[in-house]
């Protein structure tokens, strides 16, 4: 039954969807950063918008907040993911299932909802800094710390956090349910403490389903517009406005800039999610050992 | 074993809070009247605004229509498009398999941002852009990764063997697919369907930038609203919103779970 042409048949419409709509738009963009853009009379190629690029210290320093902001918010989703899965893995108690139920609710809504609740709660004038002053901890809505559109990003965070910790344990709860409990059981039997047993058998059996959300997480708090532009501090701008920005002033000239800085971003994420993969094959207790 | 069953509560509780917590807060806002600073509960609440508004503005029915037009679209074309792909990814053995699966994660590891300008751009070039197609085919792009590795998982735990069965007995490839192929992988096409619906639901510079505006949907006209401070009618979308995401998906669920199962 599993002929070659059934195949070719099979993967045809993802290789054809593929290769005009995602294919076709990193070819331009590459074309266009090279300098080659012939409606505004661009026709030499040259590497100079990389160059200016990577000199370009604006640029740099907005690359290397957000990177370790997008890392900080990923890893810290990923942690309290994976906690709390572990956590509620086992059906013996009254709270497994409805917990995994509320779980699935922040994945579900859009990013937009978060930051509207948020706003209601956390501003300066929000529903916490009415309580704190009503029972009198703080005197006046002043007193109350910025925590949207801080420096910190702090509301961005709590955003990404909101959305990412349930999108970790949704995640994760399918591969725990599936999980092999003999291995667990086998390594006790043969003494190993509860710790050892997390360490170096359940961890590494959940670890390539944990990466893939930490991936997905970090790329998406490295790339996403909305909640940056909602929540962000200008002062301390984030990548996506930075280019959303560039791009919407409608300067045709500045594209081969953007578009060059488009692919720098995109290789690097590339490179990165691959970095993530190869050290958690390679890092002690990280390998599965081909199960 | 006591202490441990507290901290379970106590911890589920937390959580519990922090997830319901704000969808209260969307709730109240959009039954409400005036709730600002520094009064903690809303002065004067209103059930029947909600709905009084629902049914005569025709803003929101226009992107409540919007919403689902997209949605329904995309996950038309998406489940086309990843079915197939995730039969040959789960049956054969190919080279370059390694590849496709890396390719198909793509879309989800290259910054959003940059897709989209990149996407933008080519869209204008095919005079795309504006369209319900182009839209579609953007919403596409970044649900194909999660419908794929759904349906993958499920096809791959029986592989084509009942499907090889089906073909011997003299079934047409057509009825092996729709009653061999589909009823036994139902789980994993709902989940693919469940979660195209709500990535294509949740877009929102996808919609405003390659839609040029034409596709207000409803998470695009949230965001006029919070930023120039009108909560309560961001408040009033975000419940519409809910209620056509969760209420469907409930139904599904429940649907799905109890049409007997015959396998599994």
């Amino acid at each position: 039954m599993l002929t070659k042409r059934k195949l070719i048949l099979l993967l045809s419409p993802f290789c054809l969807f593929m290769l005009f709509f995602f294919f076709s738009a990193l070819a331009k963009s590459l074309v266009t950063s090279f300098g080659y853009y012939p409606l505004m009379g661009m026709e030499k190629l040259s590497l100079h918008y990389y160059t200016d690029a990577l000199n370009n210290k604006v640029f740099l320093r907005i690359f290397f907040r957000t990177f370790i902001f997008a890392l900080f918010s990923a890893v810290l989703a990923c942690f309290f993911g994976t906690a709390l899965s572990f956590l509620f893995k086992k059906n013996d108690n009254p709270f497994t299932k409805p917990f995994f139920k509320l779980a699935q609710l922040p994945v579900m809504l859009p990013h937009i909802f978060i930051v509207l609740a948020l706003l209601q709660l956390l501003s300066q004038t929000g529903l916490v800094s009415s309580l704190l002053t009503k029972i009198g901890i703080i005197h006046s809505y002043n007193s109350f710390p910025l925590l949207l559109n801080d420096q910190w990003q702090i509301g961005i965070i709590l955003t990404y956090l909101w959305k990412e910790i349930p999108f970790v344990i949704v995640s994760l709860i399918l591969v725990l349910r599936q999980m092999d409990n003999r291995y667990r059981i086998v390594s006790e039997n043969l003494g190993a403490t509860k710790w050892q047993t997390f360490w170096k058998v359940s961890l590494p059996l959940l670890m390539p389903a944990i990466v893939n959300a930490f991936i997905i997480n970090f790329s998406f708090n490295f790339g996403a517009y909305e909640v940056p532009y909602l929540l962000g501090n200008q002062t301390k701008e984030l990548l996506p406005v930075y280019i959303y920005d560039l791009y919407v002033q409608g300067d045709y000239t500045q594209l081969p800039m953007i578009m060059s800085l488009n692919l720098i971003l995109s290789v690097f994420s590339i490179a990165f999610a691959g970095l993530v993969i190869w050290l958690s094959k390679h890092l002690p207790g990280g390998h599965t050992g081909g199960i | 074993m006591a202490s441990k069953k507290f901290t379970k509560l106590i911890v589920y509780l937390i959580f519990a809070i922090l997830v319901l917590m704000p969808l209260f807060v969307i709730f109240m806002l959009a039954i409400s009247k005036t709730w600002s600073y520094p009064s903690l509960w809303p002065k004067w609440v209103d059930w029947g605004y909600y709905f009084r508004f629902l049914f005569t503005s025709k803003e929101i029915q226009s992107s409540l229509f919007s919403s689902l037009e997209l949605a329904v679209g995309t996950v038309v074309l998406t489940i086309v498009i990843a079915y197939p792909t995730a039969m040959a990814l789960a049956y054969y053995d190919f080279r370059g398999k390694k590849l496709l699966n890396v390719l198909v994660y793509l879309p989800l590891i290259i910054p959003s941002i940059a897709l989209l300008t990149n996407m933008d751009f080519i869209m204008i070039k095919y005079g795309l852009n504006g369209t319900f197609f182009g839209v579609v085919s953007v919403h596409t792009l970044f649900c194909l990764p999660y419908a794929i590795k759904l349906l993958y998982d499920n096809l791959i735990l029986w592989k084509d063997k009942y499907e090889v069965a089906s073909r011997n007995l003299g079934a047409s490839t057509l009825q092996t697919f729709f009653k061999v192929t589909v009823p036994m992988n139902k789980s994993g096409l709902q989940g693919a369907v469940m979660m195209t619906y709500i990535v294509s639901m949740t877009q929102y510079l996808a919609t405003l930038l390659i839609g040029d505006g034409n596709y207000l949907t409803l998470s695009v006209r949230m965001f006029p609203f919070t930023t120039s401070g009108k909560y309560r009618m961001a408040a009033v979308y975000g419940i519409t919103f809910m209620l056509v995401t969760l209420i469907p998906l409930y139904l599904i669920d429940v649907w799905v779970t109890h049409k007997g199962r015959k396998i599994a």
